[in-house]
């Protein structure tokens, strides 16, 4: 830079107080939810509602690893099965899906067949 | 000999800058990753070619620094040199956003590199032609003259619609949730180095037109000017992804690395809209 520089207005002042305050506190707010979130593999809870023969299917990943190619397999009473696949799911992401029983008021069970960890 | 104080490396951070600001949006487009991860050695050593070529005939006309006559050996040597300031900026970006990690081998990662080339050359070439003063020295520091509130008004609505301009369109891509996704918290602490780095160097050393309004009394105040510009492209980050509902159903921190991930993009965008606006 050429020449002296005059002294720092008040706003100047004022902003840098403020720019450094939210800097750090962008920084430290990484770092606390780094540190104070799940880190071990992917896990899921699964959540089934069903309405005559619709039967919605939510799943979460409550763990801290991405999981993707998520196949949920839906089991009927009958023995039929359908599976359909997650592409994604983030920690704490809970994504839902729609299976159709053969007959209406059938029970379902439903499982997490397979995944694959994201690293 | 040209030295560093003779603008050498001034033009050198506008070429970088100017690689950041048009390259960014294909450094976050997984087709070139792919691109990069598929090619064969001769592909990428003949799309290298085409980029030195390109780069050496570009330089012609408007190259990356400004310069009264250029010749073709010139001409070469900047091509050359644009070259490997982009291959520079490609390499950081794709270790920060995690598509080069330790694990991808040497060969892989100068193809993702080469792949990205292209875009990056182009912008650093030509960003002396849209942004470039072409002064020979650097400008005068603003003095401040205009009232605070409305130079704090004009930072933030400049940085804001620069932002959403910039990072709009990568908003709603897969490519922020799989960075995000993958990102260990160095690679979150980089991105946010980076983005600084970068919003800086556009704003403050890369000599563009209308850099000259923004330079304060003190480097520290240019700072702080980067620190809230970021600070914006961060809160405009994060309104675009919950426009587009990616910060719904998520954990916080995927939600925070979402954002941090569009906010280098975001914070391209600010710096450029700090200038124009």
């Amino acid at each position: 830079m050429t020449g002296p520089r005059p002294d720092p207005s008040h706003t100047d002042r004022w902003l840098s107080v403020i720019a450094a305050t939210v800097v750090a506190g962008v920084i430290i707010t990484t770092v606390t939810l780094w540190v104070t979130a799940p880190h071990g593999p992917a896990s899921f809870s699964v959540v089934t509602a069903t309405t005559e023969q619709r039967v919605e299917v939510k799943v979460r990943n409550t763990g801290g690893t991405v999981a993707t190619d998520v196949v949920v397999r839906a089991t009927f009473d009958d023995g039929t099965e359908t599976d359909q696949t997650i592409s994604w799911l983030s920690p704490g992401e809970t994504s839902s899906l729609d299976f159709y029983a053969p007959n209406p008021d059938t029970t379902v069970e439903v499982t997490i067949i397979s995944y694959v960890p994201d690293n | 000999m040209a030295t560093w104080d003779d603008g050498v490396g001034r033009d050198m951070i506008r070429a970088g800058c100017g690689a950041a600001l048009f390259g960014v949006p294909l450094l976050y487009t997984m087709e070139l990753w792919w691109t990069g991860t598929g090619s064969s050695p001769a592909f990428s050593l003949g799309l290298l070619a085409a980029v030195l070529v390109a780069a050496t005939v570009i330089d012609r006309t408007a190259g990356f620094r400004f310069a009264p006559e250029r010749s073709w050996s010139s001409s070469l040597v900047d091509g050359v040199e644009v070259t490997g300031i982009c291959i520079a900026v490609a390499a950081v970006v794709l270790v920060v956003i995690g598509e080069i990690t330790p694990q991808t081998n040497v060969r892989e990662s100068m193809s993702k590199v080469i792949a990205q080339l292209v875009p990056l050359v182009i912008g650093a070439s030509i960003a002396n032609e849209i942004f470039g003063n072409g002064s020979a020295t650097p400008a005068e520091p603003g003095t401040g003259s205009g009232s605070g509130a409305r130079q704090v008004g004009s930072l933030l609505g400049g940085a804001f619609v620069g932002a959403i301009v910039v990072a709009l369109a990568i908003a709603p891509t897969d490519e922020v949730t799989i960075i995000a996704g993958r990102a260990s918290l160095a690679h979150l602490l980089a991105l946010i180095a980076v983005s600084l780095v970068a919003s800086h160097g556009i704003v403050f050393s890369a000599d563009f037109a209308g850099s000259s309004d923004l330079r304060r009394q003190r480097h520290l105040d240019e700072l702080a000017h980067t620190a809230l510009a970021y600070i914006v492209a961060l809160i405009a980050a994060g309104v675009m992804l919950a426009l587009y509902g990616r910060l719904t159903g998520v954990s916080v921190l995927t939600s925070w690395s979402r954002v941090i991930a569009l906010g280098f993009p975001a914070a391209i965008g600010a710096a450029a809209g700090r200038l124009a606006l």
